[in-house]
């Protein structure tokens, strides 16, 4: 038969052609075209576009619950906008199917806007609203947006770029690969399926077998009549039928299938922590602690991207400083002086109880308007470089947002230029200006920005 | 001998049973259905394609071969994305428009589904590309793939010369302009079709196509040089075709440009009969696929697992959802189109006195003869206004509702409470107006705003003048309109106004 198949002409009018191995991949050019365009708007994207919601949200990609937190972006640069109707405007007949209790005259209640009521009449080939948005996960927007930005790289230490991971068993799933196939499980729940799927075809046939055992015997009677012949006949074919119905259901079905599933579990605690530390005396107002926030949020994104497992620590201060939660953090106002060396020592305090500096990667942010107790200034500079501090750390950013303030009160230096004096003396200590919202992500960008020519 | 030809639920597929079956289907067809292959039907090309491969020619709306535009990927990050999440599954084919007729096949279908597949695409959907009136006047299935490889080489070889950007605008301007880019009627100067198949037959050579190319390429990239549609005799006035008078008026377009615009104008041209023919070419082909599925049961060629199979994905195509549902947006021309040409067979074989006052053209006519009509001489407006039975209408419990909601500026911003009245339902007085009202709602104008070239001042200031032509108090979405009108603008080169 075979042979017969292999020689036999083509069917007349017809092709067969099997294309699964030809022709794959065509629109990846498209693809590829749709990405430059997404990346372009991100690229350009404004800052507004990147409020992230919380520092914490930002990096949640991450995170023990890794629930992608969409970005929305892009929308404008996707539209394909037609022209067409206002859904809230003019007259409007539609035909509507199933109906249970409605008469001629009748009121019909609908509800104006997206629904446009319950029968929105998509006509053929109605296009519908185009409200298809690229989400993508905050880590790809991320990527994509950190492009061309690097973290410092003052020297390899301890850093461990991968984290560890055990591969631990969770359970059964029903999709997988054929090295993870369950066949135990497997063949449970095929034979479920069977049993209740031939039950009445059994059930039949061990009657029918019953009856063909009992006319085969010597005790039933018209042994040669017509009669026992037609039934025996009609007993075997109707038992060959149920046969071949009961055979004919498959041993495994797709449903059937089970796999192993396991997953990724990190062991491995912490590779970096990052801390604020921000002044929330009255002088900052709610305008200056966002632009604080925005920074913090694409700075704790960006190191999040290293460092998968990535402590935070927030350190509010007026003229003293504790620590708190995230959520305290940004929204808590005290009054008060403002004394900034304090939250430095707290700051020192933390990182010798909690870390080795030797296996983690510290980094730390300070975010205020630049205002001081002048007595505090020399202070300053012992608790950060004196004490050892600087040393432990990878990097720090001082921000300084607001309208500058010119010259400390009593003529002494300010802490801006403080701090200048510690950067000059170490590269670690990187320093900005931020005058308003708009300026935050191009302050990002001079901080982190990639050095050409660098090794 | 081989072994009798037996389908049951747990036959996969291969090549050899594909083709026995098929020339079962195919005896059906022409003994039963009067539908002779090769004369009622194209020639067909059945292919086997995997789910990538589908969501491939997803976003190339349907098409084997496309020019390349980043909304196609975006197409298709949509559907793999509601293919992935498991919102929607994939089709079981794709089935093209083409001389031979392309019907794709999913690798994942069993026996049972490819035969009922077959039956529904290579004969249903065939025959209708063939011989409905609609695409016999629109679209030439012979010249289509060679033209959309021309297409393609054109518009990448621009990309080369002119920047990928630059044409990248070009085409976001016309697909803007798409749905406003279709004859409606046949224009005095029809394109030379025969001309121009045979040129891009020539392109499809591989040898010559090159040089070819670079010729029309030449030829395009010199002003001055006549597309064959630029006519004398077409009054800038009242015309509808947008992309045509913008490629064919346009002040300040480059050739290469102006070429690029007709390649959209074609492509937009071709697919025109299909929004016309939704429910009249579904309600076909799911014909098909019914009437032969039964029959080869009937035949012995199916086993009755294989048939209740069938039957189980048969009616999960023509799932009606009644307008109380959350997922029902309309009706679904699939159910729509199915229960017309049905119920059109069923008066013909056992006619009732309402029949009879409806359809007495029907009346001792065979049923071949009427459903073939009904698919093949009308588009989905006048083949429901011509066929749509009172049974059917009862049996769906159709029923019109009206409303009114005037200018969205006059609206009271907190009511979202519309006054909507129950115009007609299924009983003796309201069969006509209901069947009226459902032909109406085919028709584009209740999707597709009508807007015209009110004046386009070319030895003056050169200004376009549009204006949308007020259907039903409806306005513009003047949003989405402003967004428009900037991309008319950038094909224009000079001031462009709608009067909305």
């Amino acid at each position: 038969m075979s042979d017969d198949k292999k020689t036999s002409p083509p069917v007349a009018n017809f092709i067969f052609i099997d294309r699964r191995n030809t022709g794959r991949g065509k629109s990846s050019n498209n693809r590829q075209k749709l990405l430059k365009r997404i990346r372009d708007s991100i690229r350009n994207a404004k800052p507004e576009d990147i409020d992230a919601g919380g520092v914490h949200r930002a990096g949640s990609a991450h995170g023990a619950n890794s629930q992608t937190n969409p970005v929305k972006v892009a929308r404008q640069a996707l539209t394909e906008p037609t022209f067409h109707y206002d859904p809230n405007s003019g007259e409007h007949e539609l035909v509507l199917i199933g109906n249970d209790v409605w008469l001629k005259g009748d009121e019909f209640p609908m509800s104006k806007g997206k629904g446009r009521g319950k029968g929105s009449g998509s006509g053929p080939g109605e296009q519908g609203e185009d409200d298809f948005i690229i989400n993508i996960s905050r880590s790809e927007f991320y990527d994509v947006f950190f492009e061309d930005c690097e973290l410092p790289d003052l020297k390899e230490t301890h850093e461990k770029d991968l984290p560890e991971h055990v591969m631990k068993r969770a359970g059964f799933q029903k999709v997988g690969n054929p090295g993870q196939l369950a066949v135990v499980r497997s063949f449970k729940h095929s034979l479920a399926r069977r049993l209740a799927l031939t039950k009445p075809s059994r059930d039949e046939l061990m009657e029918l077998e019953d009856e063909l055992k009992y006319l085969m015997s010597d005790n039933a009677e018209h042994e040669s009549t017509d009669l026992w012949a037609q039934r025996v006949l009609a007993v075997t074919t109707r038992i060959a039928e149920l046969k071949r119905k009961v055979d004919g259901i498959g041993l495994y079905e797709e449903v059937d299938l089970r796999y192993r599933k396991t997953e990724k579990v990190q062991v491995k605690a912490s590779d970096a922590v990052l801390c604020m530390l921000m002044d929330i005396s009255g002088s900052m107002d709610e305008e200056k602690k966002r632009m604080a926030r925005k920074f913090f949020t694409l700075q704790y994104a960006f190191i999040v991207k290293k460092y998968p497992q990535t402590d935070l620590i927030f350190i509010p201060h007026t003229d003293e400083a504790e620590e708190v939660d995230e959520e305290e953090f940004f929204t808590t106002r005290k009054s008060g002086g403002t004394v900034v060396s304090p939250a430095w020592a707290l700051l020192h305090t933390i990182i010798k109880e909690r870390y080795d500096a030797n296996q983690t990667n510290i980094y730390v942010s300070y975010a205020g308007d630049g205002d001081n107790w002048d007595s505090d200034n020399p202070n300053v500079t012992k608790e950060i470089v004196e004490s050892g501090l600087m040393a432990k750390l990878r990097h720090a950013v001082y921000v300084q947002v607001g309208q500058s303030f010119g010259a400390g009160y009593g003529g002494g230096p300010t802490l801006w230029s403080i701090m200048q004096n510690i950067a000059s003396s170490s590269k670690k200590l990187a320093m900005i200006k931020i005058a308003d919202e708009h300026a935050v992500f191009d302050a990002f960008k001079t901080v982190y920005k990639k050095r050409g020519g660098k090794k | 001998m081989s072994e009798p030809l037996w389908i049951t639920s747990h036959t996969d597929w291969n090549q050899d049973l594909i083709e026995r079956i098929w020339k079962e289907i195919e005896i059906i067809a022409e003994e039963e259905m009067d539908l002779k292959p090769g004369v009622d039907i194209y020639p067909n090309s059945i292919e086997i394609i995997s789910a990538e491969q589908m969501l491939d020619a997803y976003s190339s709306v349907g098409l084997p071969i496309h020019y390349n535009h980043w909304s196609f990927g975006k197409d298709f990050l949509k559907s793999h994305r509601a293919y992935q999440s498991g919102r929607q599954g994939l089709a079981y084919e794709i089935v093209i428009n083409t001389n031979p007729c392309i019907s794709y096949l999913m690798e994942d279908n069993n026996m049972v589904m490819q035969t009922m597949v077959m039956a529904h695409a290579a004969i249903g959907h065939n025959a209708v590309f063939k011989n409905n009136e609609t695409f016999k006047h629109w679209t030439n299935a012979g010249s289509i793939i060679d033209y959309m490889i021309f297409a393609r080489d054109y518009i990448r070889q621009c990309e080369e010369r002119y920047g990928a950007e630059e044409v990248e605008a070009v085409l976001d301007a016309a697909h803007a302009l798409a749905p406003h880019g279709v004859d409606k009627f046949k224009r005095k100067h029809q394109p030379r079709m025969s001309e121009e198949a045979r040129l891009i037959k020539l392109l499809a050579d591989e040898e010559i196509k090159q040089k070819e190319l670079d010729i029309i390429m030449k030829r395009t990239s010199m002003q001055d040089v006549d597309l064959s549609e630029h006519d004398a005799d077409d009054s800038p006035e009242e015309e509808e075709n947008l992309l045509y008078f913008i490629m064919k008026h346009s002040p300040s377009l480059p050739q290469w440009k102006r070429e690029i615009i007709r390649i959209v104008y074609k492509v937009n041209q071709y697919f025109y009969p299909q929004g016309q023919t939704k429910n009249l070419n579904e309600g076909f082909a799911s014909f098909a696929h019914y009437y032969i599925m039964t029959r080869l049961e009937e035949k012995g060629f199916l086993s009755s697992d294989a048939f209740m199979f069938f039957l189980e994905s048969h009616s999960a195509v023509i799932y009606q959802p009644v307008y109380k549902d959350r997922w029902y947006s309309g009706a679904n021309p699939y159910a729509l189109g199915f229960a017309i040409l049905m119920d059109v067979k069923r008066m013909c074989e056992n006619p009732t006195d309402e029949d009879r006052e409806w359809f007495p053209h029907l009346m001792g006519r065979r049923w071949q003869d009427a459903v073939k009509e009904a698919a093949f001489e009308y588009r989905d407006d006048s083949f429901i206004a011509q066929w749509l039975s009172p049974k059917v209408i009862r049996d769906l419990r159709l029923f019109t509702i009206s409303y009114d909601q005037g200018n969205p500026e006059d609206q009271d911003e907190d009511e979202d409470h519309i006054v909507a009245i129950v115009s007609e339902i299924h009983d003796d007085v309201g069969y006509k107006n209901v069947r009226n009202a459902l032909a109406r709602s085919m028709e584009r104008i209740n999707y597709v705003p009508q807007i015209v070239v009110r004046e386009a001042d070319l030895e003056g200031d050169r200004t376009l003048r549009l204006e949308y032509v007020p259907y039903m108090g409806r306005t513009l979405d003047l949003n989405d309109a402003d967004l428009v009108t900037d991309h008319i603008d950038s094909l224009w080169g000079y001031a462009v106004e709608i009067d909305c």
